[in-house]
């Protein structure tokens, strides 16, 4: 017995190990990171300088104030401190990440109480292709959020401990002060207890409690911490104030293809079988706890009220999960047929279905995420900024770049992609647009003067706008092959 | 017995001191901190209409186009004790007033329908801590008064003896006259403690679908908000004035979901509930003062059972007890910081002021402004909360937004403008979103305006025909 589980572990160390060296592998391909990860980058970096993140943020629209969790911010500011901004921002969210692997295991071994079963579930878990795409190189607290909530999960199942009681309650409130999204988790949560009275089964004390304190307190946090954008908002706060031609991209329709490509095939069909087998067929309540969590999800990706690929990122793990289950079910029905002495072939043949399901759709996804980091050039057109241009300077470059512009250059931008409680956020969008398609050279202007721009950063972008030759108005003051920084030199005035 | 009534006190006591507490704090907050001390529109429609309520003129001059001059109890109770101590104290006095009446009066009738003490205690807290209370109690509008008679009408009704009775439909009478929500809710009130031999919910049904059918035939307006504006309409902390706390929401919800399984014990409560859910389809968030007393009731009861219950682990008994506690008082915290903060602003009521001894003339301004400018520059608007009509809504749009002076000019002088009110707010995208826009940019014609008064918050500026 000991030997045996003994193996398990080995391979499922090795599991961990291979799902953290894959990502390491791509991770270590780039040298910078993903746009979206300078926000990150540049709070973690002032908490290692002041103690404290930035909320009133000089340089972020030209001045505003900023809204978000910092706890994870605060985790990698301690990691650099003592190993290092590389290990920071590179190594440790990817190996917390990887920790999904072991956590998927051991609530795989709980249902299932079958280790080969479990170990391939830990496989999936750790080769996730949406989940490895938006973290590998975006220092994103999704990193720490995904396998917390797993973990949480765990600890739910096993609440008639007092020992899982306290790890939950501390787990969510590190949870909700990592992420607002642990306001999906209790939704799910709130579901499962939901499910569990609709299908008649006796109601444990514990869980209800549990879920009655979680949703409390992660109501008050949320109050509490986001009053002003509730205030301003209401419920739309789900949507960030993002400009409505950017949420078409951020909340898109949910896709089946999709989701089979980015969660991976297996997950999905087996996860979408064991739900409407539990629903309609059986009752099994670890299962309704999942299914739970992932109708609820389904529901909130159909109803556009989460990002398509955050939504993704969740739902996946509980596919995962969900999968095991259909393993086990598929391993009883094996033993059963004239094939029940072919174990290994079988599992061979989940092996090469997963390797080519999943393995390599997250190396595809990984490759991507590499390709879509910041470029060297544009990393050295920031630097020169931030060495030759005045202090108060404000740049111009599109929305994506506005992060990358404020934690390497020290610039005030026109726009980034933080959105929330600023005023003319699709005004602003149209501005911009406005700015680097219009032929008018005094419609450009006027729009330049109004955000007071003094520098606009052209990355990658092969027509500049034809008036941008009109020197009196506008200098080169940097070049390279696919960067270039003009200086804004005009003012237009009202006769 | 005795141990019951020493609690009563005790309860009462606190309650008392509490409600004083949280209703006079708004006002004496905004003295203070040197803020007009009425808040809101309607406050200054009521103070104005006051002054002449105990000898209203036939027709109100102060919107163009004339309306019946409407006085209703409130303003003849107010106008009686301004005689003594000035029309914005006795705004404030008499709702606080009536407030500590509802609470009183919630509590007997908590009891009457066999609440346990503790369960009275905490949903009479409840109460007091709800937004909806404290601005329909605050905010010197009629609703104060008219959800007092409402209250009183259905104790006395509760009391079952004749002299009650009467009492009863004469206190639910006088809440007619404050507008079509309250004579509906008085109406039902009636009929529902008057028809006692049938069930509940079929009772309520019954009377519901008859009122509903009164209202339709009568062509009462309907709201059919989508959910959105649901939460933003009940939820204070998503915005909503009169609504309600989320903590408070949240407790609600759980004591109506799982008080369900008793609800023979319940019935009344369901029955008003579905009532006044069908009437905030007809009249939106005006329902609200009413809905209050049966949110306080499920939510008290779910904190009495949250306390009483024996939990698994104790440590988390402590900690929901304390976050849902925290989250009632976080709520209503914030709530009232908003109230102490709300307009109009010291700048202007000061040009209101200041435009109260020029020339008179009709001022155009959003409608929203239109109460405060009939008070406090005593001047007549074009529009205000209370006038609906269209074309001169149309026209007023017109006036805003166009960069044609002659049609501007020729629409000015229709509705006899002479000043143009404007505050921060109107330029940054209630009325304007850029500097330039519509009336502003005309602005620029020194022949045709002329800017008469400027403060931080306001401009003024008068139409030289």
């Amino acid at each position: 017995m000991s030997m045996k589980v003994s193996r398990t572990m080995i391979l499922l160390l090795l599991i961990f190990l291979s799902a953290f060296f894959f990502r390491l592998y791509f991770a270590f391909q780039a040298r910078n990171y993903d746009f979206d990860a300078y926000f990150t980058i540049r709070q973690v970096e002032n908490i290692m300088q002041s103690g404290v993140p930035i909320y009133n943020d000089p340089l972020s629209y030209s001045g505003r104030t900023l809204f978000f969790l910092p706890l994870f911010h605060y985790l990698l500011a301690a990691a650099g401190s003592l190993f290092g901004t590389t290990f920071a921002f590179k190594i440790l969210p990817n190996l917390i990440a990887s920790t999904l692997v072991l956590i998927t295991f051991f609530i795989s071994r709980d249902i299932t109480k079958n280790p080969e079963v479990s170990l391939v579930a830990a496989l999936l878990a750790g080769f996730i292709p949406v989940f490895i795409y938006k973290t590998l190189l975006t220092v994103s607290s999704y990193s720490l959020v995904i396998p917390l909530m797993a973990f949480l999960i765990y600890c739910f199942m096993h609440v008639e401990r007092q020992k899982f009681v306290l790890l939950f309650t501390a787990g969510i409130l590190v949870l909700f002060l990592t992420h607002p999204i642990s306001l999906v988790f209790v939704l799910g949560l709130l579901a499962y207890i939901a499910f569990v009275s609709i299908e008649r089964l006796k109601h444990k004390k514990a869980e209800n409690e549990l879920v009655l304190f979680a949703g409390l307190f992660v109501a008050w946090l949320t109050l509490f911490v986001y009053k002003r954008p509730l205030l301003e908002y209401g419920f739309q706060v789900i949507f960030q104030n993002i400009p409505a031609d950017m949420a078409r991209g951020y909340f898109s329709n949910f896709s089946i293809i999709t989701s089979i490509y980015e969660i991976g095939l297996i997950p999905f069909a087996c996860g979408i079988y064991v739900i409407y087998r539990y629903v309609l067929r059986q009752k099994r309540r670890r299962i309704y706890l999942f299914m739970s969590l992932a109708l609820c999800l389904l529901m909130l990706l159909w109803a556009k009220l989460v990002p398509l690929q955050v939504g993704l990122m969740l739902l996946g793990p509980i596919l995962v999960l969900l999968t095991s289950q259909f393993l086990k079910l598929g391993m009883v029905y094996f033993s059963k047929t004239h094939f029940h002495n072919h174990k290994r072939l079988l599992f061979l043949g989940v092996i090469l279905a997963v390797t080519f399901t999943s393995l390599l759709p997250s190396a595809s996804l990984a490759s991507k995420a590499r390709d879509e980091v910041a470029s060297e050039e544009l990393i050295a057109g920031l630097e020169w900024l931030r060495e030759k241009t005045p202090a108060d300077s404000v740049v111009l470059a599109s929305p994506d770049e506005g992060y990358a512009l404020t934690a390497i250059a020290h610039r005030r931008n026109v726009m980034d992609e933080n959105f929330l409680l600023v005023p003319d956020a699709s005004q602003r969008l149209a501005d911009v647009k406005t700015i680097f398609g219009t032929k008018y050279e005094t419609e450009a202007v006027n729009l330049l003067n109004k955000y007071r721009v003094n520098y606009i950063l052209l990355a990658g972008t092969p027509d500049w706008p034809a008036y941008f030759s009109d020197a009196r108005c506008f200098a080169v003051a940097y070049r390279s092959a696919r960067v270039a920084i003009v200086q804004s030199l005009c003012e237009v005035h009202q006769a | 017995m005795r141990l019951q009534k020493h609690s009563d006190s005790k309860v009462l006591a606190a309650a008392f001191m509490l409600g004083l507490f949280v209703l006079l704090l708004p006002a004496m907050s905004r003295l203070a901190q040197g803020h007009p001390l009425l808040y809101g529109t309607e406050a200054y429609l009521n103070a104005r209409i006051s002054q002449q309520a105990l000898s209203p003129p036939a027709n109100d001059f102060f919107v163009y186009g004339t309306r019946p001059f409407a006085v209703n109890p409130y303003h003849v109770t107010v106008a009686g004790l301004s005689k003594l101590i000035g029309i914005q104290p006795a705004l404030v006095l008499i709702p606080a007033l009536l407030g500590l009446g509802v609470i009183l009066l919630f509590y007997s009738i908590l009891k009457k329908l066999g609440l346990l003490w503790e369960e009275r205690g905490w949903a009479v807290m409840m109460l007091i801590l709800s937004p909806a209370f404290i601005y329909t109690f605050t905010s010197a509008t009629a609703a104060c008064m008219s959800v007092f008679l409402c209250v009183l009408g259905f104790r006395l009704l509760m009391s079952r003896n004749l002299l009650a009775c009467l009492s009863a439909i004469g206190a639910l009478a006088l809440a007619v006259p404050f507008g079509l929500p309250h004579a509906v809710i008085a109406v039902f009130l009636l009929l529902m403690m008057l028809s006692g031999s049938i069930k509940p919910l079929p009772r309520a049904a019954a009377i519901l679908l008859l009122l509903a059918a009164v209202m339709l035939v009568t062509g009462a307006p309907s709201n059919r908000l989508p959910v959105s504006d649901l939460l933003a309409t009940t939820l204070s902390d998503f915005g909503s004035l009169n609504g309600f706390g989320a903590f408070s929401w949240i407790l609600f919800i759980i004591g109506f979901f799982t008080l369900w399984r008793k609800k023979e014990m319940f019935m009344f409560e369901y029955a008003a509930l579905l009532a006044l859910a069908l009437l905030y389809f007809f009249f939106g968030s005006a329902v609200n003062p009413y809905s209050m007393f049966f949110v306080s009731i499920f939510s008290g009861i779910t904190i009495t059972s949250m306390l009483r219950r024996r939990w698994r682990v104790q440590l988390i008994k402590n900690l929901t007890v304390m976050i849902t506690i925290c989250g009632l008082l976080f709520s209503t915290a914030a709530y009232l910081n908003r109230l102490m903060v709300l307009e109009p602003s010291n700048e202007a009521m000061e040009s209101l002021k200041w435009l109260q001894d020029q020339a008179p003339g009709n001022v155009l301004s959003e409608s929203s402004r239109g109460f405060w400018i009939e008070y406090g520059a005593s001047m007549p608007v074009l529009q205000d909360g209370l006038s609906g009509r269209d074309f001169v809504q149309k026209d007023m749009i017109v006036m805003f937004s166009s960069r044609n002076l002659e049609r501007t000019k020729l629409l000015m002088d229709t509705y006899s403008v002479r000043y143009i009110w404007i505050d921060s707010r109107m330029r940054a995208g209630q009325v304007w979103s850029k500097p330039d826009e519509g009336l502003l940019f005309l602005f620029r014609s020194n022949e045709t305006f002329r800017k008469v008064y400027a403060n931080p918050e306001v401009q003024i500026w008068e139409y030289l025909r």
